[in-house]
């Protein structure tokens, strides 16, 4: 394996400048050039169906914000954790195909309806009734490579026009030709699909490489959640994207763009699986404050102290669960009964040293997720802090489990829930399981269901005493300390953001690359996570691929750990 | 608890407000406003007054109608053809005017008016008269309650807690949406449960109340308090056995256009305990302008309120002005204000203003 190291302080984007601007040359990680060899051979490519906020943000991107959908989409699976990884195990049922049409037919006519025409259409007709291949063709190629995120084929080209044309002839309406044409361009696989093309890697004979056009894409969505644009298909188009050099100007580009924090905000809201808020309910007879607006703004302030925390302040990714830095609403502030300095919107909030409320395991967005309807569940907790944060898999339960006194909240002689898990845990059949998941779902008893603070629960008071792997700690905040510095955190990360890089598990000896390399690299930089996506994006791994027979063979659960139940 | 400070840089100068005192400070957003009302059989023992569907029917007879043609524009209530000669069935100078603007013009219906002996308030005057009421939570004598004597026996003003009177419920739940909410703040107090010297602080609101899943006023919310100096009422107050009561003062509160566009309460008391749950809960009294009464609850709503809610708004504009019971005018003698008593419920808030110190809720 060769290493070539490069300075990264070279950076000129604005945003990563002031994020960076900590370099220096005696203490700066250097970038790396890794040339794969026979054990860094990468993976298979993946075909991914665009997720909901893929569309949305490839729209908004291509004609404006002010572009609506109007249809709904497929529900996405979750794989390895992720969304991103199930993307590429899904199809198009013929129902999401009508509303994929739907959806098509709606944004093709807004596109190009009166009020849009004048700013997206690069030509006028020479008549609006009648074809004019010419104008159709050069909206139709310009659209086409942003929403195909490749140039299309003269064949396609030729098959769009022909249909823009035919149509117009019997609409005899240019426009209308044309927005069946462009309507029919998003149902097609290669709008719907991120189609990764592998080819010869001529400086590694006998070994492949993405496209130009994949490479680009696989950097794109990776690092904003979108196609790419004018510039990085560009650097696809002359090679230049090939180049160490001309990779380096394109991640440093878009590492440096606005849009990083909504490729940042997507990756995070699929790793802590916010999807399942829009199904999320509570007993609103007992919790009268949740409504649907505290539901938005739950998902929103973890996103927020995320990305302000590991954007703007460039800080620790541990540090976010020992961090009483957040932002609230004062629909947010009624819930945790707190003062929000804000008449309307979100302000920033710092809990004080002494308060148990640290880090974004004590937000709504984690204890109401996983949490019942009407009472809160350690065990529901414990098992996403082991799965979601630390990459662990715990075991299912039993199928001919006893619930009774788990779910009897109103039995005298168990009035805390860990009096109610203590005594269901004596089955020897759940003993083993509650061990890996409870202790730490219990230092998280502080917060009802909806996220609400309290101290009691039925008039007993709440032991949040907890460990986890031999860390004791006395609540929540200790919680956060022990997750904070538990070396799965760190390595769970890595393994999910490259997961959500590929679309799939990472190989065997991607693996021990993310371990050995990628891990080594994340701790030098403090856990600054600019910095471990420019690893990534600067990699040859990350764009090495193998056959599919290959990458069959190599493709294995290499990402999470199996817990076994603990002996009593 | 104490008071939370929060660094607000953005806010400018901070302003000592009335609440930078020693003590402890909680804030409260009012969830009801309403008449405080009791059970129509104690209050009104011959019975209440009747529905509108009676007293058109009476109008109509007064008018001069005969029994069939009443019995015809009728036929269809609460819709139908006597909808015309009821909303105008006052006369000026022989002609029908509307009888909602000028609840004079038609004769006096002479409403059944509460004889009952209860009735939640203050003694506001210091003085014990056969007119007073004695108070259901107090026992006090000598309660100045004018305001329920008129209003009481109509069937939509009636109801003891939890029952809430309908027609005053369903006013302030629908004016709250629209209007600033009120505040309450309790500051200087060192003990919850008896305390000689406490502020009693109530404010207004720069936006409305936010609801809960219920329907509730949601509380722990942050309200940013209005530093219109007029919408400022603080009086000194005291505890005792948890029982919060204020000195008189004067109160003054903008409400909604739409009903009451200003509540005004001349020789103001106040009585609140907290909850074990944290709510504020209590009443407030005190020497209205029964004209503000008729007008905002009565007057600007016309038929539709009337017929619906069974309220003959004509007998309670005569009622209103024969009970008033205070502010003689200088020329005519005639009183201007009458006392009442209005329950009030309020959730725990955040209270913050344009200094950086907040109330807590709790």
């Amino acid at each position: 394996m060769t290493v070539t190291l490069k300075s990264i302080c070279a950076l000129t984007a604005v945003g990563m400048t002031a994020m960076l601007s900590a370099c220096s040359p005696a203490n700066a990680p250097l970038e790396t050039s890794i040339t794969a060899g026979s054990d860094m051979a990468g993976g298979p490519v993946v075909m991914r169906r665009i997720t909901e906020g893929q569309y949305d943000r490839i729209i908004a991107h291509v004609f404006g914000s002010t572009i609506q959908l109007g249809g709904r989409f497929e529900p996405d699976i979750r794989a390895n954790g992720l969304l991103e990884v199930g993307a590429g195990r899904v199809s198009v049922t013929p129902s999401g195909f009508e509303q994929y049409d739907l959806m098509g037919r709606n944004i093709a006519a807004q596109v190009l309806g009166e009020k849009n025409r004048p700013i997206l259409m690069p030509c006028k007709p020479a008549a609006v009734d009648a074809p004019d291949n010419a104008c159709a063709a050069q909206f139709l190629s310009r659209v086409g490579r942003l929403l195909y995120r490749r140039p299309l084929t003269d064949a396609e080209l030729s098959v769009q026009v022909k249909k823009a044309s035919e149509a117009t002839k019997t609409l005899s309406d240019f426009y209308a030709g044309l927005e069946l044409s462009l309507a029919s361009m998003f149902v097609s696989p290669p709008f719907l699909f991120r189609q990764e093309i592998s080819e010869p890697d001529p400086d590694h004979p006998g070994m492949m490489r993405l496209d130009g056009y994949s490479k680009a894409a696989r950097l794109s969505f990776f690092l904003w959640d979108a196609a790419p644009d004018p510039d990085l298909l560009d650097a696809a188009a002359n090679g230049e994207l090939h180049t160490r050099k001309g990779l380096e100007r394109q991640v440093d580009r878009m590492l440096g763009s606005p849009r990083v924090k909504e490729g940042v905000q997507a990756f995070f809201a699929d790793m802590l699986e916010f999807d399942s808020f829009k199904t999320l309910s509570k007993d609103t007879t007992l919790y009268p404050k949740f409504t649907f607006r505290v539901v938005d703004d739950a998902a929103e302030q973890t996103l927020r102290t995320i990305t302000h925390h590991l954007l703007v302040e460039n800080g620790d990714y541990r540090d976010l669960f020992t961090t009483p830095h957040t932002f609230l609403t004062p629909l947010l502030g009624s819930l945790y009964r707190v003062p929000v300095a804000s008449p309307d919107g979100w302000a920033a909030y710092e809990y004080g040293p002494n308060d148990v409320q640290a880090g974004i395991l004590t937000h709504l967005s984690f204890v109401a997720l996983h949490s019942h309807p009407g009472r809160t569940s350690p065990t529901l907790r414990g098992k996403a802090l082991r799965e979601v944060l630390l990459c662990q898999e715990v075991p299912d339960p039993p199928g001919n489990v006893d619930f009774n006194i788990v779910q009897d909240t109103s039995n005298p002689n168990y009035k805390t829930v860990r009096q109610r898990l203590d005594a269901h845990a004596s089955e020897p059949m759940c003993v083993g399981c509650h061990k890996i998941t409870d202790p730490l779902g219990l230092a998280l008893e502080n917060f009802s269901t909806i996220g609400g603070f309290r101290t009691s629960e039925n008039g007993a008071t709440i032991d949040t005493r907890g460990e986890l792997d031999g860390v004791a700690f006395a609540n929540a905040a200790g919680l956060g300390r022990a997750v904070h510095d538990n070396p799965a955190t760190a390595s769970c990360l890595i393994n999910r953001v490259y997961s959500y890089g590929v679309g799939r598990e990472p190989t065997q000896s991607e693996t021990a690359w993310l371990t050995d390399y990628v891990g080594k690299r994340f701790q030098e930089a403090g856990y600054t996570l600019p910095r471990l996506l420019r690893t990534i994006a600067m990699s040859d791994t990350f764009y090495r691929v193998v056959s599919s027979d290959q990458g069959a063979q190599m493709a294995q659960s290499a990402g999470n750990t199996q817990l076994q139940p603990v002996e009593k | 608890m104490g008071l939370r400070f929060l660094t607000m840089t953005l806010l400018g100068a901070a302003v000592l407000s009335q609440s930078a005192v020693a003590g402890e400070t909680r804030g409260f957003v009012l969830d009801w406003f309403h008449l405080a009302t009791l059970n129509g059989e104690e209050s009104c023992p011959d019975g209440l007054y009747p529905l509108s569907e009676v007293f058109y029917t009476r109008e109509l007879k007064r008018l001069g109608y005969a029994p069939n043609e009443i019995e015809d524009l009728l036929k269809d209530f609460p819709n139908g053809g006597y909808m015309e000669p009821i909303i105008n069935r006052g006369r000026i100078d022989g002609e029908p005017v509307n009888v909602y603007a000028y609840p004079w013009s038609q004769p006096d219906p002479e409403i059944t008016l509460v004889t009952g002996k209860r009735a939640f308030g203050f003694n506001l005057d210091d003085q014990v008269s056969d007119q007073d009421f004695i108070e259901p939570v107090t026992g006090e004598a000598g309660i100045d309650n004018q305001l329920y004597r008129a209003l009481g026996c109509f069937q939509s003003h009636t109801g003891a807690l939890p029952e809430r009177p309908g027609l005053p419920q369903i006013v302030w739940d629908i004016q709250r949406d629209y209007m600033p909410a009120w505040l309450v703040e309790l500051s200087d107090v060192d003990d919850f449960q008896n305390d000689d010297e406490i502020q009693i602080g109530f404010y207004r609101a720069f936006g409305p109340v936010k609801r809960d899943a219920t329907g509730d006023v949601r509380s722990d919310m942050t309200l940013w308090v209005d530093p219109d100096p007029r919408m400022h009422n603080v009086v000194a107050g005291r505890i005792k056995d948890g029982v919060i009561t204020s000195n008189g003062f004067e109160f003054r509160m903008l409400g909604n256009p739409m009903f009451m566009a200003e509540y005004t309460l001349q020789k103001a008391r106040a009585r609140f305990e907290i909850t074990p749950d944290g709510r504020l809960e209590g009443v407030l009294g005190g020497f209205q302008p029964w004209q503000d009464i008729y007008y905002g609850n009565f007057g600007s709503q016309g038929w539709a309120t009337e017929h619906s809610a069974g309220v003959d708004f004509p007998g309670a504009y005569y009622a209103l002005k024969k009970l008033a019971d205070a502010d003689p005018d200088p020329e005519t003698g005639e009183n201007q204000a009458i006392s009442g008593t209005y329950r009030v419920e309020a959730v725990p808030a955040f209270l913050m203003r344009k200094s950086n110190e907040v109330a807590e809720a709790r």
